[in-house]
């Protein structure tokens, strides 16, 4: 008995060892590791960079973007400004969503009324609909036509709409949105087959896709069969998860641990610049750093590079202003260099030739740089401590004036001015703590509202981050690359600066 | 056992889950932080109107005492409200996650006690001897050790050195296995599909043995000493005078009553293992509702902390009353 036992016990054990040696990924498969699951599948109900990246490949919107961030047609052939209140697209036809019907325009409809409109889902309004500024409805002009009708101009419409994937009028209203949000079905280039929350989404290959956008080649179905987006919230697992082959990219690769991958025969590190500036605000509006003279002696006081090198190591991009260089409308300045002897001499010559005393506020998890900041201002004769605080008790500080300089940062995935420079530097916005103002820069945003010609528009803002870098109301910082892990078997994929994770056109080898 | 026993337990209950979800409700509330805000992401395109009319479409603008009140009608109603993140409903979330978190917990409960409780024998029985000493050590190790270091240990020498262990998930899509109770292992058995069945097996190895290490070195511990004390008792040394077997007065005479102190630690730290699963889901990618819970916490999703927190709570009174019949199983003076 004893014996049969111990055979037993050992072919179930040698069975359950043998299945994994060999692996299954094959050469149709492709599997990312991200960081934290998708909020929703719905694409009109969040605003969860994780579930973007997902849908984005289920979905196609009227628009897309290259890895460079060029807006190019998707869904829409083109497109035409009637007035500067009414855009109107032209449809690709023969698009067919995933249960066999035609695309048409009463879905681009449907999708931006249910986007822009109130408590269009499930009694609540779309979290989206700010990214859609003033575009209050669509109307149908045939089967084919559709045009989007603003409450008042809006240059910066094409930059938001490649995150606006378009879902199918039918469905929608059949299945419902809760429904909906566990069951895509787009017309992009996979179809939803499972979603195992908290572990995998799984996509299979449309093999009737149209081909996705003409200017981002190849053009057909994807090349992959099957796709799964695999959950693995802790980072040394990911790590492990790609070092074993058991995924082919992975997201978020803190700076510190890439060496374990680069060491790796079967798997590299890939970067591009991310969406999220990192910047010190001043209060300009009272205190010391309401003498422009101060607020540019501090540019001059950080090394900048210096920074990037020692927390990011070396992984990221010293900025003039607060704009990516990917960024659209980006001007080509040359960030203040450090020289700290002239920022001395500056303050200086604005009065304090004996500094004054400081305290940079920060939040927790980039005490460390806020640290290294007040060291190279006290090495330029400022007293400059560090607070660190929540954020939710830090921002109602800064919105009344309260503080004097404070380490941020910003995320702006559309890569376009409208999400990151308006709202931060603009008279009295939103986002704007530092109490910054300057006429001529509220007159250029206004200007790049209303027209939609993309050279005046970007002209805008060239002058805009000419009259700021002059202005200095933040000590300028850089922006940081994401960072990828990605096995060698992965081919044709380039990380996005957007953070979107575009599988239509990757192939993977045995 | 009596009927009136059982109502007056779950009678018991009521005041204790209103008193969880008052105290729950008043720290989340407390804490600084907008759901709202967080979810529409700091630093990005919105307007404070936007940001209000959803805070009032969701309701929560109106006073606290008002939300709490519409809560606790809601729960009367069965109806646990929906995640303010998520926007799905919050009973459906955590319905979603409970297998998994089930299905782990049971199983790393099963591999420890399978370890644990004949190591602890032993170690009595050879008090002092090399087995003890290294019962002794493995439990002090097993206490010791923190879950994320365990896990991430055993994943570089079983995942990425000898490849023989998956690192994360709970089943590969390649054996195709449906998912219908989301047991996967009951879905395995019940489809016919071998091969999935050793995968979940597979997958489920890792994280259980790190989960349960802690679990069965404190069983191994308490096993040990309470068998110790029961040895040196005066019925124990009449049944070897009796001429028993020592397999009889070992584990008939002595085990029986060694083991409600053990029965008391297992069933109470059930409840530690489900809720405290969080940091073993994480390095696993296990998608259990201890990581559910703490999204919830940090997007200050209030109806989904409230609903997760209501499910704790249960299984803590239902794992106390489990334990309590349990005594009267193993013990036959004790009755209700």
């Amino acid at each position: 008995m004893k014996r049969i036992l111990v055979v037993a016990i050992s072919i179930f054990v040698s069975g359950l060892l043998l299945g994994v040696v060999s692996g299954w990924a094959a050469g149709d498969t492709i599997i990312i590791g991200i960081h934290q699951d998708a909020t929703t599948l719905d694409p009109g109900n969040h605003r969860d960079r994780t579930a973007e990246t997902i849908i984005r490949n289920m979905y196609d919107g009227l628009v897309t973007r290259t890895t460079d961030m060029v807006v190019v047609p998707q869904l829409a052939e083109s497109w035409e400004v009637v007035s500067p209140t009414e855009w109107v697209f032209h449809l690709r036809k023969g698009v067919k969503w995933h249960d066999g019907e035609s695309f048409t325009a009463e879905d681009v409809k449907f999708t931006i009324d249910r986007l822009v409109k109130e408590g269009m889902i499930n009694g609540i309004t779309s979290p989206r609909k700010s990214l859609l500024g003033t575009v209050n409805g669509a109307e149908i002009i045939d089967t084919y036509t559709v045009k989007l009708t603003l409450d008042a101009p809006m240059g910066h419409l094409l930059a938001f709409l490649p995150f606006q994937e378009i879902v199918a009028k039918h469905y929608v209203e059949k299945v419902g949105d809760d429904y909906l949000a566990e069951h895509p079905m787009g017309t992009g280039p996979f179809k939803f087959v499972r979603w195992d929350k908290g572990t995998q989404v799984v996509m299979e290959r449309f093999d009737d896709y149209y081909g996705g956008s003409p200017d981002i080649s190849p053009v057909g179905p994807a090349r992959v069969k099957t796709v799964i987006f695999k959950v693995i919230p802790e980072t040394s697992s990911r790590i492990s998860a790609l070092l074993a082959g058991e995924v082919d990219i992975i997201t978020k690769v803190p700076t510190d641990l890439m060496g374990q991958i680069e060491a790796s025969s079967n798997a590299t590190i890939a970067t591009c610049n991310g969406t999220r500036s990192y910047f010190v605000g001043m209060n300009c509006a009272n205190g010391v750093f309401a003498d422009k003279k101060v607020r540019q002696a501090m540019n001059y006081a950080i090394d900048m590079q210096k920074i990037v090198d020692t927390f990011y190591s070396g992984l990221g991009v010293v900025i003039p202003t607060i704009l990516s260089p990917n960024a659209f409308g980006y001007a080509d300045l040359s960030p203040y260099a450090y020289d700290p002897k002239k920022a001395k001499e500056m303050l200086a010559e604005a009065g304090y030739p004996n500094g004054f005393s400081v305290v940079i506020d920060t939040e927790d998890f980039i005490k460390d740089v806020a640290q290294a900041y007040a060291q190279m201002l006290r090495e330029v004769g400022i007293n400059a401590s560090v607070q660190v605080w929540e954020w939710s008790i830090l921002k109602p500080e800064l919105l009344a004036s309260k503080r004097q300089m404070w380490l941020a940062d910003w995320g702006n995935g559309s890569m376009d001015p409208q999400g990151l420079f308006v709202p931060k530097l603009g008279t009295g916005a939103r986002g704007n703590y530092t109490g910054y103002s300057n006429k001529t820069l509220d007159l250029l945003f206004s200007l790049s509202q209303i027209t939609s010609n993309l050279t005046e528009r970007a002209e805008c803002f060239i002058q805009g981050q000419k009259i700021v870098y002059e202005d200095c109301p933040m000590i300028w910082g850089y922006v940081t690359k994401e960072v990828y892990g990605v096995s060698r078997r992965v081919q044709n994929w380039t990380p996005s600066p957007d953070s979107r994770i575009n599988l239509h056109d990757v192939a993977v080898s045995d | 056992m009596t009927f009136s026993y059982i109502a007056r337990r779950i009678l018991q209950t009521i005041p204790v889950f209103i008193g969880i979800t008052l105290i729950v409700f008043l720290i989340m509330h407390l804490t600084p932080g907008d759901p709202v805000e967080i979810m529409m992401g700091r630093g990005s395109v919105v307007t404070t109107e936007q940001i209000e009319q959803i805070r009032h479409e969701l309701g929560l603008d109106q006073p606290l005492y008002v939300q709490y009140l519409s809560f606790l009608g809601g729960v009367l109603r069965g109806d646990f409200g929906r995640s303010i993140i998520q926007r799905a409903p919050v009973m459906h979330l955590i319905a979603d996650r409970l297998p998994a978190t089930f299905e782990l917990t049971i199983f790393s409960i099963i591999i420890s006690l399978i370890i644990a409780i004949p190591v602890g024998i032993i170690s009595s029985v050879k008090r002092y001897s090399f087995l003890d000493h290294i019962g002794t050590v493995s439990a002090l190790a097993g206490v010791s050790l923190p879950s994320f270091w365990l896990g991430l240990l055993l994943i570089i020498v079983f995942s990425v050195k000898l490849k023989i262990l998956p690192v994360t998930g709970r089943a590969n899509y390649g054996y195709g296995l449906v998912p219908i109770t989301n047991f996967l292992l009951i879905d395995a058995v019940i489809t016919g599909n071998w091969g999935a069945l050793g995968d979940v097996i597979r997958h489920l190895l890792l994280p259980a043995i790190t989960l349960g290490s802690y679990m069965a070195a404190l069983t191994m511990r308490v096993t040990r000493s309470s068998m110790l004390e029961v040895l040196s008792q005066d019925y124990i040394r009449t049944a070897w005078a009796k001429g028993l077997s020592h397999k009889v007065v070992i584990l008939k005479h002595a085990l029986r009553n060694a083991l409600v102190p053990t029965v008391t630690v297992v069933t109470l730290n059930i409840g530690i293992l489900l809720g405290g699963n969080m940091i073993v889901e994480s390095v696993f990618g296990w998608p259990g509702l201890g990581r559910l819970v703490i999204n919830a916490v940090y997007t200050r999703d209030y109806p989904l902390i409230q609903g997760s927190v209501l499910i704790y709570a249960l299984t803590y009174v239902v794992m106390n009353f489990v334990a309590d019949l349990l005594y009267a199983v193993l013990n036959p003076k004790v009755r209700f």
